[in-house]
């Protein structure tokens, strides 16, 4: 498996292979980011005559232009030519305003040397080459980000180094990775293309990379980017022509001519309202929309068993290309549908994990790209969601990954000799190495409710008084308020905090589940729906009363590694007096040390494991239905396996919310008198 | 007759006392208080920027007051205090209305900008979000709909004070532009007078021509 560490292009011949592994090994062994590049990525046009040559680029070294033939002028030519486009580029991104032109960098962060391949030190030439000044550093993953096409936002990597962290995040450099790279440059000979990832590691952006190739590149091409929610397709609607815009694309958008950009079903009346709507005009399909007797999955088998060879033949493809995010929302056939009706490839882009419970995080059909690494977050933020969500840290243990699966999820592992305690821990990224040097907390947690002082709103003032004080730029964007729990107390909290915020802080808040949408400039508050896609510098998650349900499980996963910087962990004291103290540990060592120290569950614990899994897989939506009319109610958690019994013998198996959240609020007082 | 007050801070103002024109922007006048009642979380004078009193009487209504402008809409629900002095709010025998639902409400109703307008298609759709099990909320959306607020304004407006024709002190009854009627008083009226207006065991107001 190639590493996400690392990249190539330079053509593999009998004399570069030993040399490109070696780098390669150096890469891994040193956890370092290495791109060796014989032409800047993205921008197809440059090519260049002299082949014993290429260009070895890694942050925090200089770029160097390494030369294993023979023909000294040949290879100055290369080097001008290659930094004369730079310089082009650089213009055309508008770096040159930040890092000047060519003459005035080249000096400092370009180094030229010739090898003899057949004794070569890699570690010595990295050695030499390193910066030590740190806007030279600054300049060269500039120049890096030039050469691979992860173009900047120039403004927002401003001109100098921010004093204030929050800052400094923001204004962090951004470069793909290996992986990342590989997907959009890259082509595979099959047509449908497949990646997957964690949440956070980048999909979406990359898809708009690969469209944006697409585009240019072939210029007669009818191209589909779909996805299931609505929302999310006009979010990406939006946000195509002005990533068209920064990536200088010369090329006008054809709205419904050349490019379409809607969710996956849309409406009979109009063709151009989804990708299935469009499929089934273009090949004279009657339309079936919403309703009690008709699944998407139904709709789209009726499609696909209609467009045969003879239908392919009368109308053509309906596209050239299709590219589809978030594609574990929706049923194979539909993947199968666009891969028949698209004329080259389809791109497929999904989570993993999406689902803390996802039994079949390694798929059977392996992905081609797989994303490992989350930059959204401080990995010691994710070590700690994975942990609550997976119930590590608590007895027993609610999931457990074998080895591979730890690995697809972006984990190291130790495993001790003496007995079966996995040491997990995640690589650093470079987005966070300046937390790490701080020693950031990256993730809090706060116990609150004994007191009038520690009330749920005192304890979210006294954060927001907190970051106020230590990032003077702060904004109400910055900050995202959810609550796991969806019962009357949630919306109750987030009333009360709409009251408080702006009276005291002057920031407006914006309740996402009444709005049902960002909105620029407030402070965002949100139960566990509505969050899908959105990430905050900083967010503070509020448990009331720690579940073991795969649905709670989740959301806590989900919500606590929505954070860049930290995530405040607020959690009922009362209600979890015991899990809490076990979650405090474990997270101390993740603050402490970067890793987990896991005692693997016995085989017979995980085979428990496995069962429940499964058991409640099948009677998901029964049990799901229990939890929320219990969290409505507000049962306390050692009542709820009783409680559930009487109502099942009472209501049987029927979903009426409001007779049941009656029955149940009845029989839970009757609990609560005899237990008195 | 029963009364209770509440006081409101600038942004509570802001959003009570932005002009109403529709139904629309009355119910949601109409949810703010209702959360605002709910919470109840007390206010220090130096925030205050306006009150409002729920009167509870055969027919109930809330009047809103701050500098220069009262105005006053009816109130569908009816009140109970609880046990620990808060107030409830029901509707027919069901369950308290409570935090939740009014959310889900406001989000319905003003994520159409004006549910006058709202077409069938976009309707379908938003309502196909609503769980089915969600009974309260159809029933609740059902009263706001159909409800009649019974609005009214008195205002004090020196910059647009013209004769009789813009008096200072005057009433302007219903929303609607079209509906708009304007009464005008010799002298200042206090949510004193406009609580009495209610009254029926008090005596009657008059009209009279100047």
């Amino acid at each position: 498996m190639s590493s996400s560490l690392y990249y190539n292009n330079v053509e593999r011949s009998a004399k570069t292979v030993p040399l490109l592994n070696a780098i390669e090994r150096y890469s891994t062994e040193q956890n370092k980011y290495i791109f060796t590049l014989c032409s800047p990525l993205g921008e197809k046009e440059y090519n260049y005559e002299y082949s014993d040559a290429f260009v070895i680029a890694s942050p925090g070294h200089k770029i160097l232009f390494l030369n294993y033939g023979d023909d000294q002028e040949a290879f100055n030519e290369f080097i001008e030519d290659l930094i004369e486009d730079l310089g082009f580029i650089s213009d055309k991104f508008r770096y040159k305003e930040r890092i000047g032109r060519p003459k005035r960098w080249r000096e400092h962060v370009v180094q030229a040397i010739s090898v003899d391949l057949t004794n070569i030190d890699i570690p010595l030439i990295f050695n030499n080459s390193e910066l030590q000044d740190r806007t030279h550093s600054q300049t060269v993953e500039l120049i890096i980000s030039l050469l691979t096409g992860s173009i900047n936002d120039i403004e927002r990597v401003g001109d100098e180094v921010p004093n204030h962290l929050l800052d400094r995040l923001k204004a962090k450099i951004q470069l793909f990775d290996g992986d990342q790279t590989r997907f959009i440059y890259q082509n595979l000979e099959k047509k449908d293309i497949t990646i997957q990832g964690l949440s956070g590691t980048g999909k979406t952006e990359l898809l708009l990379h690969k469209l944006k190739e697409l585009y240019i590149e072939d210029k007669e091409s009818k191209i589909m980017f779909t996805c299931h929610n609505k929302i999310l397709a006009t979010d990406l609607r939006d946000r195509i022509p002005e990533f068209f815009n920064f990536m200088k694309v010369e090329e006008q958008i054809k709205w419904q001519e050349r490019l379409w950009c809607v969710n996956a079903w849309g409406s009979g009346k109009d063709r151009n309202s989804g990708a299935y709507s469009y499929i089934v005009h273009h090949y004279r399909i009657p339309f079936q929309g919403y309703g009690s007797t008709s699944s998407f999955e139904l709709v789209c088998e009726t499609a696909l068993k209609h467009i045969d060879e003879t239908a392919l033949q009368e109308f053509g493809f309906a596209f050239d290309y299709m590219l589809i995010d978030e594609s574990q929302d929706f049923p194979q056939v539909f993947l199968d549908l666009c891969i028949k009706v698209s004329r080259k490839n389809v791109y497929i882009a999904g989570d993993i994990f999406q689902g803390i419970f996802d039994t079949n995080i390694v798929s059977e059909i392996k992905p081609d790209y797989l994303l490992s690494k989350c930059y959204r977050t401080d990995p010691r933020t994710l070590m700690f969601a994975h942990a609550v969500g997976m119930g590590l840290f608590e007895s027993p243990k609610l999931r457990w990954l074998d080895d591979t699966e730890w690995n697809v999820c972006g984990y190291q592992f130790e495993k001790s000799d003496s007995g079966p305690t996995y040491l997990l821990s995640r690589e650093p990224l470079r987005r966070f190495e300046d937390l790490s040097a701080e020693n950031y907390e990256s993730i809090r947690m706060i116990q609150f409710g004994a007191n009038q002082e520690t009330s749920l709103s005192e304890s979210v003032l006294n954060i927001l008084s907190e970051l106020i004080e230590e990032n003077p730029t702060i904004t109400p964007n910055d900050i995202g308020i959810i609550f796991i729990e969806n019962n009357k107390s949630t919306y109750h909290y987030a009333d009360q905090l709409e009251q408080l915020i702006p009276r005291h802080f002057n920031f407006e808040v914006n309740k996402a589940y009444e709005s049902k949408t960002k909105i620029d400039n407030t402070l965002f508050i949100s139960n566990r729906n509505n969050v899908k896609g959105l990430e905050f510098p900083f967010v503070i998650v509020v448990a009331s009363n720690i579940q073991s349900s795969r649905s709670y499980r989740n959301a806590l996963y989900t919500m606590i590694s929505r954070s860049f910087l930290r995530t405040y962990f607020l959690v009922e004291q009362y209600n979890n007096l015991n899990t809490s103290k076990f979650l405090e540990a474990g997270l101390q060592e993740i603050l402490e040390n970067g890793t987990m120290s896991v005692v693997a569950p016995s085989v017979k614990e995980q085979e428990d494991i496995k069962t429940r899994i499964t058991y409640k897989e099948e009677n998901q939506s029964y049990y799901d239905f229990m939890e929320s009319v219990f969290d409505e109610v507000e049962v306390l958690p050692i009542f709820r396996e009783g409680l559930s019994k009487s109502l099942e013998g009472i209501i049987g198996t029927k979903f009426n919310f409001n007779k049941a959240v009656e029955i149940a609020r009845f029989n839970y007082n009757e609990m609560l008198g005899r237990d008195e | 007759m029963k009364k209770y007050s509440f006081r409101i801070d600038s942004r509570q103002r802001d959003i009570i006392f932005a002009p109403i024109r529709s139904k629309t922007q009355s119910c949601i006048v109409l949810l703010e208080c209702m959360k605002l009642i709910l919470i109840n979380e007390v206010i220090e004078e130096k925030y205050v920027q306006g009150d409002f009193d729920l009167v509870i009487d055969k027919m109930s209504r809330v009047i809103f007051r701050t500098e220069g402008k009262i105005f006053s809409i009816s109130f569908p629900f009816s009140v109970r205090e609880e046990n620990d002095g808060r107030l409830a709010f029901h509707w027919k025998s069901s369950a308290p209305i409570g935090s939740g639902v009014i959310s889900m409400l406001r989000g319905f109703i003003e994520s159409q900008h004006c549910i006058e307008e709202i077409g069938l298609d976009d309707f379908y759709e938003k309502a196909s979000e609503i769980e089915k099990s969600e009974s309260e909320f159809w029933e609740l959306l059902k009263v706001l709909i159909f409800y009649e607020d019974g609005y009214f304004r008195y205002e004090i407006d020196p910059t647009r004070e013209n004769g009789n024709i813009h008096p200072l002190h005057h009433f302007d009854l219903f929303y609607r532009t079209n509906n708009a009627i304007k009464l005008g008083l010799h002298e200042e009226l206090n949510g004193d007078t406009i609580i009495d207006f209610m009254d029926s065991s008090t005596n009657c107001y008059f009209l009279k021509k100047s």
